[in-house]
């Protein structure tokens, strides 16, 4: 296992304009299960070769422990890489995929160490049962929980680079995949880092999330600090679904204004739909109309709506198990909220 | 769309033209060849059933055993050249680019010319007294004469072959090649496979389908080789590169022996036949253990 360290890191590609990647650094540390997390285009594939040595930064050194391995080829960092569909030798059996990383550069493993160390990462993936079957000939699911056996099975591999590894498996046992993963991240220690573009993979699967967009990371932190107190009005809009709220103070009634302006005088006020309590009209400063209600399900009794509300020019989601009809005047309380000015929080208020 | 179907049998009256054109062009002919073999012809109006006569008597003929046993010497040859060679050239392209698309247009050339010409390019390109390859060869000291050394003979032969026809594996192997994922190799890659495991374990299983394709198109094309030979050394010098569509040309168009040529005919069909339904078959049983 290793730490990774990327210092100033940047990529410009020949001939490109705009950098690809903005320089960015980043700090993932022993045995962590880190995510990358962006949309399409936002530069996630360009990091990922960054760190796997398909492509050279044009600026910027990457550090393994620190080793400066910026030059270094793939097969010289130790590191392995789980691929959107999975890529197995077609011609041997599960078995002899999980052995052959083991059985390469000129290493000559005892039979029997290799044999052992294979049993182990079946067993961890519950695997054991195919390993005598051709890799051809087993399902889609089975065949990414070989390939990442075979990206756990070396024992000095410093990290697993996982590029949205759930995206050829079924929806059905995406989950028990993501499950397993997690599970074997965990009892192995290994170092994951963990690309995608969806946010409830990203968010169950690491213990850190880089939210990236347009060759920039905009935010580091823990699932439950990125999704709370988004340090770019951004990353308030891409995490969530529906995503955070927003209304210009301009707009929002006096008293509020009045507060906010010593809260770090946000220009746009966001909130989550999960953070807001409805009740009848006139309890607080900030009222809206009922437009809609989508009923998500009942919690301890209660049944669990979410609202479209109309707040003057714009709409807003809350959920809530308040019982309110469609063209109820309603007023909101805002119990957490991020400020943000320019796109970027200046100040927040209510829960961690 | 279910309930407008008719059930009737008039669909067929829609195959009959098919039918009757398969049977034309290839039931007719081919039954006619098997007929004639079970046959002695003597004119237009004299024939005796004669049985498998003639079907023995091939079977038996020396100069049928030996041309049979040149033929699959010159195609082991050809193929055990080709194939690795195609595969080596198409792992030295560039897998996209205006280099690519040229070289693919170089390599399709040889395709492109009749296989008469190919012959004719081939019997003055060696010619010891005024080709540039036999002249060549002869300044260099090798006493080269394709017309009267059967050794330089069947040489000339392999090389003019696999100038031809290299071309064919090669192309089928690059595309082949352009199927293979990128991740597959980025995987190899990070899993410290050397050159050769990236070629044995992530190219060739990948590459198997478009080979066994150019196995059978090599095997029965240089099985059926008649033009080449015959433009080039016309079967000799003596018979050394007599194979078989030459002899049974000779049987059937310059001595007239229809009977006897036609068995031979249905025996060198179901030869070729055979080797590639034995070739395919075994390919494929592995395919199905692995």
């Amino acid at each position: 296992m290793a730490r990774i360290r990327l210092d100033g890191v940047g990529f410009t590609y020949l001939g490109a304009d705009a950098a690809t990647l903005a320089p960015l650094s980043m700090d993932i540390s022993h045995g962590e299960a880190f995510s990358l997390l962006g949309a399409s285009g936002a530069g996630k594939t360009t990091l990922l070769n960054l760190l796997s040595g398909i492509l050279q930064p044009t600026r910027g050194r990457i550090y393994f422990d620190d080793v400066d391995v910026t030059g270094l080829p793939g097969r010289a960092r130790h590191l392995a890489q789980v691929f959107q569909f999975p890529v197995l030798y077609q011609s041997m059996t599960v078995g002899e995929n999980l052995a052959f990383p083991l059985t390469t550069r000129g290493l000559n493993r005892n039979p029997a160490d290799i044999a052992l160390r294979v049993k182990a990462v079946a067993e961890e993936l519950n695997i054991e049962g195919i390993l005598n079957r051709g890799a051809n000939g087993i399902s889609l699911f089975e065949k990414q929980l070989v390939a990442i056996g075979r990206a756990l099975v070396r024992p000095d591999v410093s990290m697993v680079l996982l590029d949205e590894p759930l995206t050829a498996v079924e929806p059905s046992v995406k989950w028990r995949l993501r499950q397993t993963l997690k599970q074997a991240q965990r009892d192995l220690g290994v170092t994951m880092v963990y690309v995608t573009h969806d946010q409830t993979e990203a968010l169950t699967f690491a213990e850190r999330v880089a939210v990236l967009a347009d060759g920039e990371i905009l935010q580091t932190g823990s699932p439950e600090d990125v999704y709370q107190n988004p340090t770019h009005e951004f990353v308030g809009h891409f995490l969530g679904s529906p995503g955070m709220n927003f209304l210009p103070v301009a707009e929002l009634p006096e008293t509020l204004r009045h507060r906010l302006k010593h809260q770090g005088d946000p220009e746009r006020l966001g909130f989550r739909p999960e953070s807001a309590k409805l009740s009848a009209a006139g309890a607080f400063d900030l009222t809206g109309v009922v437009s809609s209600r989508r009923i998500l399900g009942t919690q301890q009794g209660d049944v669990i709506s979410m609202y479209g509300l109309q707040c003057g020019d714009h709409s807003v989601f809350v959920r809530s198990s308040a019982s309110q009809v469609v063209g109820d005047p309603v007023s909101i309380d805002l119990r957490h909220w991020v400020g943000f000015r320019n796109g970027i929080r200046v100040g927040r208020h209510g829960a961690e | 769309m279910a309930q407008n179907k008719v059930n009737d049998n008039r669909a067929w009256i829609g195959v009959l033209p098919v039918l009757l054109i398969v049977a034309f062009s290839g039931v007719i002919p081919l039954m006619t060849v098997v007929n004639y073999s079970v046959q002695d012809i003597l004119d237009f109006n004299t024939r005796f059933f004669v049985g498998l006569e003639w079907y023995r008597e091939t079977l038996a003929d020396p100069r049928f055993v030996d041309a049979f046993l040149r033929q699959i010497g010159f195609s082991a040859a050809v193929l055990l050249v080709e194939i690795p060679l195609g595969i080596v050239i198409a792992r030295g392209m560039p897998s996209d680019g205006l280099r690519a698309s040229l070289l693919l247009v170089l390599l399709a050339t040889p395709l492109l010319i009749p296989w008469n010409v190919v012959g004719t390019i081939w019997q003055i390109y060696a010619r010891p007294d005024i080709g540039l390859l036999g002249v060549t060869l002869n300044e260099l000291g090798i006493a080269f004469n394709y017309t009267s050394e059967p050794l330089h003979a069947w040489m000339t032969l392999l090389a003019m072959d696999i100038w031809h026809w290299t071309s064919l594996v090669a192309l089928l192997a690059f595309a082949g090649l352009t199927s293979v994922p990128a991740a597959c190799y980025q995987a190899a890659e990070l899993d410290g496979a050397s050159k050769w495991q990236m070629f044995r374990y992530v190219e060739l299983p990948r590459l198997k389908g478009v080979l066994v394709i150019a196995v059978l198109l090599r095997l029965m094309d240089s099985f059926m080789i008649y033009t080449e030979p015959f433009v080039l050394t016309g079967g000799g010098p003596g018979n050394t590169t007599t194979f078989l569509s030459q002899y049974l040309a000779t049987m059937a168009v310059g001595q007239f022996d229809l009977g006897p040529a036609a068995a031979f005919s249905v025996i060198y069909f179901l030869f070729i036949l055979l080797f590639s339904w034995l070739f395919y078959t075994s390919v494929m049983r592995n395919e199905d253990e692995s």
